[in-house]
């Protein structure tokens, strides 16, 4: 009596998996510096469906969803406000929370009542030189930050941000939600170079392609739909055979 | 159930507060001194089925973890602080706010407000007040013989009386926050400290870190019609696409419910 393999079953938990991973990325559309998340399971699972068809059943012990978050640059969109910040390049702004630094893309930023540079949760934006404080008669209004994250009020510096990289192990990073990432015990960050900008007045918007969102969302459907009638086939078939073998 | 409808769910929520807001902000596009909000989102936490850098086979380690997100969240909406443009009203009680700093309202309470709309009165007794009627902090009173009120750059008040003598009469001042995205907004044009902003520091208009006042300007809403109308139709594409999530989601239980009839 053919069974329903284990393979069916798992494949359609893994697009479901996808579809969360989609929906998730287009809940996010317009989250400043958020970094879509890769699906690469339904390429996988046509490729292995592909094998299947010519006869390789071993790909069916090794099909799995992997998933990468992808870091590609999201689009600049100018807003004026003075502390509003965005990175061009492979950098990112470091954030002190109590569970360790934080690297975000996400540079809204604010002064809190004490003249420091936080982020929206209060969290301290890192200064080469410890957080940066500035003092209390610096006009917000007239706040220059250049490109390599140095806080200018007029010629006197004030401190630089601290921007950090992680050269080909980015994908090392796991998202700890608020548009943060936290990096893996070990993962000690580079000083970013030159490739690294800051933008004041910009902030990064989400690089989630929504329409390769919604067209991979249609694959999924129809991925499913598919399993689910390869399940109902062999749920038909196994009947018909019951119906013979009882005659 | 699929986590996706929860998902879409967060999204859908999260883009109405944008409209809502940019609403506010478009409500607001003639408001004197008006700041508009900005929203801003961050994702929600993940659920993480495997990390990174795990080991999966002798030596060799995968390059990437199964991270599912829980989708996305508004975690502040800021004013934004910018200069708004000026308008000429010739008023000569109308005053604008070139630079940083808030006008101080003393409230029926005794606690003190702040605001940006510089459009000033006399009350029946000569004090200078809102439109609202509040006084002025610090409380400046017109002599009722004045013919004409100067306000001057520094805030100095000065008249000139019935009898052709100048005279001054008041300064006003001006307060500065260390964080003035942290004040709450209490409508009316009036913003309230809080823990977040950090304390008031007065000071006269014009001294160091402190704008200028423009007599007969007022300053208007710092609202763009053309950023809001374009944020407005990104928020309502993102509200469609996360309206579609939930239907595929459906349609993908409905054919899996098909098995079974």
């Amino acid at each position: 009596m053919p069974s329903i393999t284990p393979l069916l079953r798992t494949n359609t938990e893994l697009l479901q998996h996808e579809l969360d991973t989609i929906t998730h990325n287009l809940a996010n559309a317009n989250t400043a510096g958020f970094k879509s998340r890769g699906n690469n399971f339904v390429a996988a699972l046509q490729s292995y469906e592909f094998d299947a068809d010519l006869g390789d059943s071993t790909a069916a012990e090794t099909l799995m969803l992997t998933q990468q978050t992808d870091f590609s640059q999201g689009k600049l969109v100018h807003t004026g406000r003075t502390l509003d910040l965005a990175v061009s390049g492979p950098g990112f702004f470091t954030i002190e929370t109590p569970q360790g630094p934080l690297y975000t893309r996400n540079g809204l930023f604010h002064m809190d009542a004490n003249g420091q540079l936080v982020n929206s949760s209060g969290h301290t934006v890192s200064g080469l030189a410890g957080p940066i404080t500035l003092p209390p008669t610096v006009d917000l209004e007239h706040i220059e930050i250049t490109p390599n994250g140095t806080i200018k009020s007029g010629p006197q510096a004030l401190g630089r941000i601290q921007m950090s990289t992680f050269p080909d192990n980015e994908n090392l990073l796991a998202a700890a939600g608020t548009s943060e990432f936290s990096a893996p015990a070990g993962l000690i960050p580079l000083p970013a170079g030159d490739n690294v900008t800051v933008h004041q007045g910009y902030q990064e918007a989400s690089n989630v392609n929504t329409v390769k969102e919604l067209v991979d969302m249609m694959s999924v459907a129809r991925l499913y739909e598919a399993n689910m009638n390869f399940i109902k086939a062999k749920k038909e078939a196994s009947s018909a055979l019951m119906q013979v073998a009882m005659s | 159930m699929l986590r996706a409808f929860s998902t879409a769910a967060t999204g859908m929520a999260a883009q109405q507060t944008m409209v809502d807001v940019i609403a506010n902000n478009l409500a607001n596009v003639n408001t004197t001194g008006f700041k508009r909000n900005h929203v801003d989102f961050k994702d929600l936490f993940y659920t993480h089925l495997s990390a990174a850098g795990r080991e999966e086979a002798a030596g060799y380690v995968a390059p990437s973890g199964l991270e599912i997100g829980n989708g996305v969240r508004v975690d502040s909406t800021p004013k934004v602080h910018l200069q708004g443009g000026f308008l000429n009203t010739g008023r000569e009680l109308d005053v604008a706010i070139q630079g940083t700093g808030f006008l101080q309202v003393t409230m029926p309470t005794g606690e003190l407000r702040y605001t940006r709309d510089g459009s000033l009165y006399q009350d029946a007794n000569g004090q200078l007040v809102t439109a609202a009627g509040y006084p002025m902090d610090p409380a400046i009173s017109i002599p009722t013989d004045a013919v004409k009120i100067d306000i001057g750059s520094d805030g100095t008040v000065s008249i000139i009386g019935a009898d052709g003598t100048n005279s001054v009469v008041g300064n006003m001042q001006l307060a500065r926050f260390p964080n003035p995205s942290g004040l709450t907004s209490m409508g009316d044009n009036l913003l309230m400290e809080t823990e977040a902003s950090g304390t008031a520091e007065v000071g006269t208009p014009g001294d160091n870190g402190y704008g200028t006042l423009q007599p007969g300007f007022l300053e208007k809403s710092n609202v763009q019609m053309v950023t809001e109308l374009v944020n407005l139709i990104t928020a309502q594409r993102a509200y469609e696409m996360n309206s579609k999530a939930i239907r595929v989601g459906d349609d993908m239980l409905r054919t899996a419910n098909e098995i079974v009839r």
